[in-house]
C-alpha cells in the first residue's frame, strides 16, 4: 500500500512536470526569427559549431569512483539496520569491509584519481 | 476492496495537499529569500507588487508562463524537455517519505501524515538525490551550448562526490536508530529524548555540506556561477522551462533536504507540546525553516568555491571523516549498546 | 619624472655613433636608423637598465621620405628615468621587439592595425581593434574622420526585414563598412588555432568580463590550454578624434575612456596639456584636483571590489560597495554637476569652485568610510573560501611587470613600487603624505590587499586635502586665467570683457601650443595612463597617443591563464581590473 502511494505521487509529479514543460508552448507568443534559436555564446559566431563533443576523461574517472563507493555504501545500509542483532560477527565483518574500503580510497588518492582532472599528470 | 478504496482516496488527498502546500511554500520562499537578501544587502527587496511585494511570486509565475518557448539550434529536443521532468520529479518525490507529524485518528481511521511510510525511507532519499543529477546532465548535454555543457559536468562531478559522502554520513544515524524508516528514526529519537545531533555532530556537518552541494547553493553553486558560466546548465532554457530548475534545486531540494536533516538529527516533530494538537507540526516546520533560513543566509554571505576545491574536499576530507565517524559509531554502539 | 640624464646620453652615443640625440623638446632620447633599432633597444634594456616597457606607437608624416616614425618609451626603475627612442619605418616595416618586451606584442598589433606597418618576426600580427579583412588603417592621416563611405548598405529598415521599427534616420546611400558575420568568424579563427577539445567564446556579452571584452579559451575539460583576447567592441578612435579637436575640446572624451575614474583621466590629460602649454595651476585648483582624484580612486576601487567579489560569488559585498560609491558620486555630482563622466577639470584649473558644504560632506564620508573598510575586511580578507580562490592564483613576477609594462596596483602587488604619484608628482601629491603599499607574492590575493590598502591611503590624502582647503581663503583663484591659453571661468566670461575675449579666442582658434613633444602620465586606479602629445604648433595636436594602463595590464592575461581553469579566469580578470573604455579607446 505504501508503495502505491509512492506511485500515485510519482504519476502526479510527472503530470506537473509536463504542465510546466508545455505551459510556454500553450500560453506564450510564437514569433520564430532567424537568430532566436542560436545557442548562447556571448553573441558572437561559434568557434565550434557543436557543443556535444568529447569531454575530459577526468569526469569519467569520477563517475567510476562513484559507482565503486556508492555501491559499497549500499552494502552497508542493510548491515547498519540489523547491526544490533549480528553480534561480534557483524562487528568484525564490518571492520574488515570498511578497512578494505579505506584502503581503496587511499589507493585512488595515491594514484591521483581524486585530483580534479588529472592535475598530477601535468606537474 | 472498500478498505483499498478508502486508502486510495486518503492517499490522493494527502498527495493533493502536499503538492499544493509544497509548491505554494516554495513559491513564497522565493519571495522570502528576496526579501531576506534585500535586508541583508541594505536594500528593500520586492515591495511593489501587492502589500510588501507579497504578490511577486504570482507575477513571476505569470511572466514565466507567458514567455515564448524557444529550443536552441542543434538541441536534442526530447532530451531537452526530459531534462525538466528529470530535475523536477525527483526533488518533489523526496517529500513522499517526509513525516510531518505523528499518526493521528481521523473519522476512526489511523492516518499518517506522510505519503508512503516505507521501511527504506532514507534509501529513497538517496535514490532521488542520485536521480536529480540526470536533470542537470540532460539539460547540459541537450542544449548544445558550451556553457551549459561545462556547468552540467561540474554539477555532475560534485553530486557524485557528495552522494558518496552523504551515504556514509547518514549510516551513523541509521546505526543508532536501527531502522531506515523516516518515521522510525523520529520515533527512536522521541523515545530516547535525545536528538541525534548530540551523538552525531560530525555527521550533521557533513550532511549540511552535502545538502548545500546537492541543492547548488552558495558556496557550492559552481554549476550556476553566473559570473563564469552565465547560470550554467540552464542557460538555454526560457520561461517556465527555466523556472523549473531553480524551483527544483534552490527551493524544493533545500526544503526537502532540510526536512530530512531535521528528521535525522533534530528529532523530527518531537518537541514540547505547547501548541496543543498542532504542536508536532509547528515544531517540525519551525526546525525545517530554521535550516532553510540558515542556507539562504549562507547564500548571501559567502563567496563561492571552485569545482576543483569542492570535489577534492569531498573526496579527501569529508569521505575519510565520514568513514571515521561510521567506525567510531559502530564501536560505540557495540560496546555501549546504543 | 626626469628624462634620461646627460651622462647616460653621452655614454650611449659613444656606443652607437649613428644615433642622434633628441634635444630641445620636453622629452629626451635618441633617434636611430631602423637597421640599428633592435640592437639599440637591446642595449638600452640590458646595459642601461631601461627594463620597463612603457609604450610604443607610430606617428604618420604622409609627405616625408619615410612615412611612419616609430616611438618607443622606456623606463629605468633604478634611476627613475624615462627615455624616448625614435626610428623611421623604412618601407613601412619595423623589426619586432616582442622578444625584448612581451608588452610590445599588443602595442605592435595596435600599430599595425591603425597604421598598417608590418612588424617582421611578430608571432601573430593580427588586427587589434578592427576585424580581419578590413582594408583601411584608421589612424593614417589620409583616413577621413568620418570613415570611408564605401559600402552600399541598405537602410536600417531593409535590414530589419521590412519592419519600420526602429525607423532609420541615416539616409546616406554609402556607409562605412560594418563587419559581417563572416568577418567576425574570420577574426576569431585568426586569433587562435584550436589545440584542445573545445574553444569557448567568453565574452563579449558576458557578465564576468565587465564590459565587452572577448576572450577565446581553448579548453581541455575545464583547463585552459591557450587563450587570446579580442578587443575593439568599444573602439571609438579616441586618438583620431583628438587630432581633430582643440585641446580643451578633447577633455570630455577622456572621461569616456575609463569611465569609472573620469576625474583621474582628466587629471592625467590636463597635466599633459599644461606641461605642453606651460600653464601654472593655482594652489587651490591643485588641491581640489587631488581631493577629487582620490575620491574617484576610492570610487573606482570600490567598483572593483564589488564586482570582483560578485564574480567570486560574494553577492552582498557588491551592494555594500555600491552603497558607498553612491555617496562619492553625490559629492562629485554636487561639484561637477555630473555623476559619472564629470568633465570637472579644466586646463589651468577646475571648472567650478568648491560647492558650499563639500568639505563637511567629505569629512563625514571619510569618518564613516573607515568603518566600512573594516566591514569589507571582515567579510573577505580572512574568509577561507576567498583565500582559496585568490591565493597562489595568477602570480606575476617582477620580470613580468617590467616586460609587460604593467603598472598600477597590479605592478605594486608584485613588489614593484611603481607609483607615479611618488615618482612624478603632479597636482598636489608632493605636498601630501601617503604610503605606497606593495605586495610580496604578486597573486590575486596580494592585488586585493594592495587595492584595499590604497583605499585607506587615499582617505589619508583626502583628509589632508580637506585640511588644506579649509585653510585657503574662500576667494582664492581656482583657474589660472592669466595664461593666454586658458579659458577663464564662466562667471568671469559673463562679467568681464577681457575674459570674454580670451575665452572667445581660445574657443575659436584653439590653444596656440608650441612645437613640442610631451609624455606625461598619471597614476590611475587602473595603472599608468599616459598622454604622448606631438604638437606641430597648431591649435590641435598632430598626434595624441593614449598609453592605457588597463590595456597593458590585460595583455598578461593570456599568459596567466595557461593551464588554469575558467573559475580562475574571473578571479584573475577581476584582479587585473580592466575597463574596456580605456583598453579600446
Amino acid at each position: 500500500m505504501e508503495y502505491i502511494g509512492f506511485l500515485i505521487f510519482f504519476g502526479i509529479m510527472v503530470v506537473i512536470a509536463l504542465v510546466m514543460v508545455s505551459l510556454n508552448y500553450l500560453l506564450g507568443p510564437k514569433n520564430p526569427e532567424e537568430w532566436k534559436d542560436y545557442p548562447y555564446e556571448c553573441g558572437v559566431p561559434l568557434y565550434d559549431e557543436n557543443a556535444q563533443t568529447t569531454f575530459h576523461q577526468g569526469y569519467y574517472l569520477l563517475g567510476l569512483l562513484l559507482l565503486l563507493f556508492d555501491i559499497e555504501a549500499a552494502f552497508l545500509f542493510p548491515w547498519t539496520v540489523v547491526y544490533r542483532y549480528l553480534g561480534v560477527f557483524g562487528f568484525i565483518e564490518m571492520f574488515l569491509f570498511v578497512l578494505i574500503l579505506t584502503y581503496g580510497l587511499l589507493y585512488a588518492w595515491k594514484k591521483g584519481a581524486l585530483n580534479w582532472q588529472f592535475e598530477m599528470e601535468e606537474e | 476492496m472498500a478498505e483499498f478504496g478508502i486508502a486510495l482516496i486518503a492517499t490522493l488527498v494527502k498527495v493533493g495537499v502536499l503538492v499544493g502546500v509544497v509548491l505554494g511554500v516554495s513559491a513564497y520562499l522565493t519571495w522570502f529569500e528576496r526579501k531576506l537578501a534585500g535586508h541583508i544587502q541594505a536594500r528593500l527587496g520586492p515591495n511593489v507588487v501587492g502589500p510588501f511585494g507579497l504578490l511577486q511570486p504570482l507575477a513571476d509565475a505569470i511572466k514565466l508562463a507567458t514567455k515564448e518557448s524557444i529550443v536552441p539550434k542543434g538541441a536534442d529536443v526530447p532530451v531537452f524537455y526530459l531534462a525538466i521532468a528529470m530535475a523536477l520529479v525527483p526533488s518533489l518525490l523526496l517529500f513522499s517519505v517526509i513525516p510531518f507529524g505523528p499518526e493521528f485518528t481521523l473519522f476512526g481511521k489511523e492516518v499518517k501524515p506522510l505519503i508512503s511510510d516505507v521501511n527504506i525511507g532514507i534509501l529513497i532519499v538517496f535514490a532521488m538525490g542520485s536521480l536529480a543529477v540526470y536533470g542537470t546532465i540532460f539539460s547540459g548535454w541537450a542544449s548544445n551550448s558550451k556553457y551549459a555543457f561545462i556547468g552540467s559536468l561540474r554539477k555532475a562531478s560534485v553530486i557524485i562526490a557528495y552522494e558518496v559522502v552523504l551515504g556514509f554520513a547518514v549510516l551513523g544515524v541509521i546505526l543508532l536508530a536501527g531502522t531506515m524508516s523516516t518515521v522510525g528514526i523520529v520515533e527512536a529519537q522521541a523515545k530516547s529524548g535525545i536528538w541525534y545531533i548530540l551523538y552525531q555532530p560530525v555527521a550533521f556537518v557533513l550532511f549540511l555540506f552535502c545538502m548545500l552541494a546537492e541543492s547548488g547553493r552558495v558556496p557550492f553553486d559552481i554549476q550556476e556561477a553566473e559570473a563564469e558560466l552565465v547560470t550554467g546548465y540552464n542557460v538555454e532554457y526560457g520561461g517556465m522551462k527555466f523556472g523549473a530548475f531553480p524551483l527544483a534545486e534552490w527551493y524544493l531540494n533545500v526544503i526537502a533536504l532540510s526536512a530530512i536533516a531535521v528528521i535525522l538529527f533534530f528529532g523530527g516533530w518531537s518537541g514540547p507540546g505547547i501548541f496543543g494538537a498542532l504542536s508536532p507540526y509547528v515544531w517540525f516546520l519551525v526546525k525545517t525553516f530554521s535550516l532553510v533560513f540558515f542556507v539562504i543566509w549562507l547564500h548571501w554571505t559567502l563567496p563561492r568555491f571552485q569545482a576543483k576545491d569542492i570535489t577534492e574536499i569531498a573526496w579527501k576530507i569529508m569521505l575519510p571523516l565520514a568513514l571515521a565517524n561510521l567506525i567510531i559509531t559502530a564501536v560505540a554502539v557495540y560496546f555501549l549498546g546504543g | 619624472m626626469p628624462w634620461i640624464n646627460r651622462g647616460a646620453i653621452d655614454r650611449i652615443l659613444h656606443e652607437f655613433k649613428d644615433a642622434k640625440p633628441i634635444e630641445g623638446k620636453s622629452v629626451s632620447g635618441f633617434e636611430v636608423p631602423k637597421s640599428r633599432l633592435k640592437s639599440f633597444l637591446k642595449h638600452l634594456r640590458d646595459k642601461e637598465r631601461f627594463v620597463h616597457f612603457i609604450d610604443h606607437t607610430l606617428i604618420d608624416f604622409p609627405e616625408g621620405k619615410h612615412r611612419f616614425q616609430a616611438v618607443y618609451i622606456l623606463y629605468n626603475p633604478d634611476q627613475n628615468e624615462r627615455v624616448v627612442v625614435k626610428s623611421w619605418a623604412e618601407k613601412d616595416s619595423l623589426p619586432t621587439v616582442q622578444d625584448l618586451w612581451a608588452g610590445a606584442k599588443w602595442a605592435e598589433r595596435e600599430a599595425y592595425d591603425m597604421f598598417g606597418v608590418d612588424y617582421e618576426g611578430h608571432e601573430n600580427l593580427r588586427r587589434m581593434f578592427m576585424w580581419e579583412g578590413y582594408e583601411h588603417f584608421p589612424l593614417r592621416k589620409d583616413f577621413p574622420l568620418g570613415g570611408v563611405p564605401e559600402e552600399e548598405l541598405p537602410s536600417m529598415t531593409e535590414i530589419l526585414g521590412g519592419r519600420t521599427d526602429p525607423p532609420s534616420h541615416d539616409f546616406e546611400f554609402l556607409h562605412t563598412k560594418v563587419p559581417t558575420l563572416e568577418d567576425i568568424e574570420r577574426t576569431e579563427r585568426a586569433r587562435l588555432k584550436k589545440k584542445a577539445q573545445l574553444v569557448l567564446n567568453w565574452g563579449p556579452l558576458h557578465p564576468g568580463t565587465h564590459g565587452t571584452i572577448w576572450f577565446l579559451f581553448d579548453l581541455e575539460g575545464e583547463n585552459v590550454l591557450q587563450s587570446d583576447v579580442i578587443l575593439g567592441q568599444l573602439h571609438r578612435g579616441m586618438e583620431k578624434i583628438a587630432e581633430n579637436l582643440h585641446y580643451f575640446q578633447f577633455l570630455p572624451y577622456t572621461d569616456r575612456m575609463d569611465y569609472i575614474s573620469a576625474i583621474c583621466n582628466e587629471l592625467s590629460y590636463v597635466s599633459a596639456v599644461e606641461k605642453l602649454l606651460k600653464v601654472e595651476v593655482p594652489e587651490k585648483a591643485r588641491y581640489i584636483r587631488t581631493l577629487f582624484a582620490e575620491l574617484q580612486r576610492i570610487n573606482s576601487h570600490l567598483l572593483w571590489l564589488g564586482t570582483g567579489a560578485l564574480d567570486l560569488g560574494a553577492l552582498t559585498v557588491f551592494l555594500y560597495c555600491f552603497r558607498e560609491r553612491e555617496k562619492i558620486m553625490d559629492i562629485i555630482e554636487g561639484n561637477a554637476g555630473f555623476r559619472l563622466t564629470s568633465a570637472f577639470l579644466r586646463i589651468g584649473g577646475v571648472h567650478y569652485d568648491l560647492a558650499q558644504g563639500t568639505l563637511d560632506v567629505v569629512k563625514a564620508f571619510v569618518k564613516d568610510f573607515r568603518n566600512k573598510l573594516k566591514e569589507y575586511h571582515t567579510l573577505l580578507t580572512r574568509n577561507r573560501i576567498w583565500l582559496r580562490r585568490t591565493k597562489e592564483v595568477g602570480i606575476i613576477t617582477r620580470e613580468d611587470v617590467h616586460s609587460y609594462g604593467l603598472s598600477g596596483p597590479v605592478a605594486r602587488a608584485s613588489g614593484v613600487p611603481y607609483d607615479l604619484r611618488k615618482l612624478e608628482p603632479y597636482a598636489a601629491y608632493d605636498e601630501v603624505e601617503f604610503d605606497v603599499p606593495v605586495g610580496e607574492v604578486g597573486d590575486v590575493y596580494d592585488r586585493y590587499l594592495v587595492r584595499m590598502e590604497e583605499m585607506a591611503q587615499s582617505l589619508r590624502i583626502v583628509e589632508q586635502c580637506v585640511e588644506k582647503l579649509e585653510k585657503l581663503p574662500k576667494d582664492a583663484p581656482y583657474v589660472n586665467k592669466s595664461h593666454p591659453c586658458v579659458i577663464p571661468p564662466k562667471e568671469d566670461v559673463f562679467t568681464s570683457l577681457e575674459d570674454m575675449v580670451q575665452s572667445f579666442r581660445v574657443v575659436v582658434h584653439g590653444e596656440s601650443a608650441p612645437q613640442d613633444e610631451v609624455f606625461v602620465s598619471a597614476e590611475n586606479p587602473r595603472g599608468e595612463l599616459g598622454f604622448y602629445i606631438y604638437s606641430k604648433g597648431e591649435g590641435k595636436p598632430y598626434r595624441l597617443r593614449i598609453r592605457s594602463g588597463a590595456l597593458y595590464n590585460l595583455s598578461i592575461f593570456p599568459k596567466l591563464m595557461e593551464g588554469r581553469t575558467i573559475a580562475d579566469a574571473i578571479a584573475l580578470l577581476g584582479s587585473l581590473d580592466p575597463v574596456v573604455g580605456e583598453t579600446d579607446r
